[in-house]
């Protein structure tokens, strides 16, 4: 867990654990962080995709522990993730203690629907204050809250607040500290004698040493599809089952819905009571700066011009306007490298520090400028409340291939880099929704493909153009390589919808928030939380398997009485000048000396090109030859193609070595273009790069995951290793037959 | 039949939601669909009895109820909602 406390901090007792609950759009995070500061821990709850945040609040002279639960309408778990805040309320969460207060944080310019999730708490019966908050914007709107007279209804205090401005911050304390261990004055009572008699059963039918308390019956009263009772049941014996199926049945059988019953009760309790405290001053439906703002950016014209301006100044930001920091980062790299050179001699401790350490941390904060500059874009158009609107707008295209609005920003982002596209997801609420998302994501052809297609592309696709020069051949091939992984992700998405992330339905609700200024504090919290979850959980797995490739591409050492002759030649070479080119200051510019360097230069690349042939990674192309030979691959191709599983941006340096030029060559190096051109099958003279061999290779790089960042990320957003695992195993088995049918076909055909 | 009956039948006649067009106002006649999808919309104020204003209207529609909350709406052939328009 990251953590910003100090130990002074960490180590005083805390007074009291604090839950904060809320509707989403309520601004909970933003009390959280105005209350708790940099005196916030980030981790995960054990088994669910559920991030847990904890921070300090110090009231007078102790600290106060507040544990962040995710926004939620209802207290109804259908889900894991949804049942762990039922579990930590119930105090029944192995990792988290009771909690001594609820701070329930409701938004004041509806606190009709907000009231909703506080007549759920209330059925705790457990201390609990309502902090209502955005009151600037209700007076705004001519909304009044009597807050006394909720108060007085409730039974437990309410105060008045405005996070963002820490407008009635002290009031919240004061009342924070008196609430604690002190239950709610009058027994919350919202629902029908009809129903209030159901849930007397049922307690009636719970032993008298039964944990649960009214809240659990009466939500299992109301447990739509049974989740409830399923994790419940061990807890209660088949007499509170058989009578809450009784309860249900004759429910039922009555014409009352189960699914509206619960509603229809604190809704209509609710409302009977609302005028009592909401006083408007103004007309209810009068026209609000959300109006007016919705009427442009919801249009179905307007409105989707400035939604598709937003993604490709998105799309720009991520891809161009991180590439400066990235450099940076990169160029670090090469210092450190250097300095490392100076110190540490020539052998396996200045290979493994350099081309394994240096380049495996080098190659997680290569993309931390991406992943905060996305965070922090998708934070502001989130808390703005626009995210949504853009979400409307695209949902009624992504309808038709099975997504839904809200899967585009991360997707989008995905094509300049999978890893922040997939820690985008967290915008999608809807669990499901958000798994097929971040399965989905590396489908689209990121910015580290691209070296692949331009190499490619360049040596062995004909430039031909049509329509009078308008559209090249080349061009189109790019745009096919791209399309391959969007259709593929569409078909992919279908079928995990229709197999193993079953939704059983394709129906979309999403609530569409006024719109607010961001707060600062929040982008910021938000940025540098996604970027920390990124460098300490995927970063570890990163740095690990770059070694391990290293290691397999540096192991065994050619040992150079076993070298063929010429090889021998060309270490002798080496070892002859090498120490006359390293007193040189480099400013000679004799001819000689050119000469002789760019000899040496080529006897390194050659012994390079032996080295990898023999060492373990080159064994091991040589090992599943076989199988790739139907893709029209031999070993060279096979070892670079497994070189680059870690990173896949790594097969052009990859080749450059396996063919003879070092590992400095690039997708625009002309010699590594003419030297796959010129490249035939060992032993033979026939080409091994041909138009079907490069169109195999592209298609194999548009589907496989080959990405280690990648599937690390999806490991932390999903907290379990059988995602990534899936997703490598689906994508390389689709990568291989495409590309075998790519192979295959064009080959005859062309 | 005669008028009176043939208005009292067009007022209760009900029609899905995404059938409605922008600043149509209907009072919700049924929500029908999965148990989750039902209690999901319920809770957020969408439910049986409620009066709503569409916003845009549409297969994906933005639907704005008496409390002032306006949510995103996409029906399918498993989630149903039929509104009663309100003239």
């Amino acid at each position: 867990m990251s953590n910003n406390l100090n130990e002074d901090e960490s180590a005083e007792p805390t007074a009291a654990r604090v839950a904060v609950l809320g509707n989403p759009n309520t601004g909970k995070s933003t009390l959280f962080n105005a209350l708790t500061g940099i005196r916030q821990q980030t981790g995960n709850y054990p088994g669910v995709t559920v991030e847990k945040r904890t921070g300090l609040v110090k009231i007078g002279p102790t600290y106060f522990e507040l544990t962040d639960l995710p926004g939620t309408y209802s207290l109804a778990p259908r889900s894991p993730d949804e049942m762990l805040t039922v579990n930590v309320l119930l105090g029944e969460h192995p990792a988290e203690e009771k909690p001594d207060l609820i701070l329930c944080v409701v938004d004041a310019n509806n606190l009709e629907r907000n009231l909703f999730l506080v007549s759920q708490i209330l059925d705790l019966h457990q201390p609990m204050i309502i902090a209502v908050n955005m009151t600037d914007i209700a007076t705004r709107n001519g909304i009044e809250i009597e807050l006394e007279t909720l108060q007085k209804l409730l039974g437990v205090p309410v105060v008045g607040i405005q996070a963002k401005r820490r407008v009635g911050f002290d009031a919240l304390k004061s009342a924070m500290a008196s609430a604690v261990s002190k239950s709610p004055d009058i027994e919350h009572d919202p629902f029908s004698d009809e129903l209030k008699q159901r849930i007397g059963r049922l307690k009636a039918a719970c032993p008298d040493d039964c944990q649960l308390k009214r809240f659990a019956v009466t939500r299992m009263l109301f447990d739509t599809d049974g989740f409830m009772t399923d994790q419940l049941k061990s807890q209660v014996d088949e007499k509170v089952l058989a009578t809450l199926k009784t309860e249900q049945e004759q429910m039922q059988s009555e014409g009352h819905s189960i699914a509206e019953s619960e509603s229809h009760a604190r809704y209509n309790w609710i409302t009977k009571h609302l005028d009592s405290f909401v006083k408007r001053a103004a007309p209810a439906h009068q026209t609000t700066l959300t109006d007016r703002l919705d009427a442009w950016l919801t249009h179905p014209f307007w409105g989707l011009l400035f939604a598709g301006l937003t993604m490709v100044i998105l799309f720009q930001l991520v891809f161009w306007a991180a590439e400066p920091a990235s450099n940076l980062i990169d160029g670090f790299n090469g210092v450190l490298a250097t300095a490392v050179n100076s110190f540490v001699p020539e052998g396996t401790l200045n290979s493994l520090l350099i081309d394994g350490l240096i380049n495996g941390v080098g190659s997680v904060l290569i993309f931390l400028p991406q992943i905060l500059l996305l965070f922090f874009i998708l934070a502001i158009l989130e808390d703005t409340g626009y995210l949504s609107r853009a979400a409307f707008l695209l949902d009624k295209y992504l309808s038709r291939i099975g997504l839904s609005g809200i899967t585009l920003f991360p997707l989008l982002s995905s094509f300049a880099c999978a890893i922040p596209g997939i820690m985008a997801t967290r915008v999608i609420k809807d669990r499901r929704e958000r798994l097929i998302t971040m399965l989905i994501a590396p489908l689209m052809s990121c910015s580290a493909r691209l070296p692949v297609y331009v190499l490619l592309i360049a040596a062995f696709v004909p430039s031909k153009s049509y329509l009078g020069g308008l559209i090249g051949l080349q061009g189109l091939t790019m745009f096919g390589m791209y399309m391959v992984g969007i259709i593929t992700a569409v078909a992919v998405a279908w079928l995990l919808r229709k197999t193993i992330l079953k939704t059983g339905t394709s129906s979309f609700v999403l609530e569409l928030p006024t719109y607010k200024l961001p707060s600062l504090r929040n982008v910021w919290q938000r940025m540098f939380d996604g970027g920390w979850a990124f460098v300490r959980d995927a970063g570890t797995m990163i740095v690990v398997v770059t070694i391990l490739v290293w290691a397999a591409a540096y192991f065994p050492q050619n040992n150079e009485s076993l070298l063929p002759p010429p090889l021998k030649n060309d270490a002798a070479l080496i070892a002859a000048n090498q120490t006359t080119l390293d007193s040189l200051d480099g400013s000679e510019t004799s001819i000689d000396v050119a000469q002789l360097e760019e000899q040496v230069s080529l006897a390194q690349n050659r012994l390079d090109a032996y080295q990898l042939e023999h060492s373990y990674l080159g064994r091991t192309g040589k090992l599943i030859e076989p199988m790739v030979k139907p893709l029209g691959w031999d070993w060279r191709i096979g070892s670079a193609a497994i070189a680059s599983f870690p990173a896949r941006e790594v097969i052009v340096s990859t080749m450059g070595v396996i063919f003879g030029l070092g590992a400095d060559t690039d997708e625009e190096s002309d010699s590594l273009k003419s030297s796959l051109a010129s490249a035939t099958w060992e032993g033979t003279d026939r080409p091994l790069f041909t138009l079907p061999v490069a169109l195999s290779i592209m298609v194999f790089f548009a589907l496989c995951a080959q990405c280690v960042s990648t599937l690390a990320v999806i490991q932390r957003e999903t907290n379990s290793y059988r995602w990534p695992i899936f997703t490598f195993a689906y994508m390389t088995i689709l990568a291989y037959v495409a590309a075998f049918l790519t192979f295959q076909i064009s080959d005859k055909l062309l | 039949m005669s008028i009176a009956t043939q208005v009292n039948q067009s007022k209760t006649q009900s029609v899905p939601l995404q059938s409605l067009g922008v600043g149509e106002m209907a009072e919700v006649s049924s929500v029908t669909g999965s148990n989750h999808e039902v209690a999901r919309l319920a809770e957020m104020g969408l439910r049986t009895g409620m009066t709503v204003s569409v916003n845009r209207g549409g297969i994906t529609s933005i639907v704005q109820l008496l409390n002032g909350s306006r949510l995103c709406v996409r029906t399918c052939s498993q989630l149903e909602i039929l509104v009663t328009p309100i003239q």
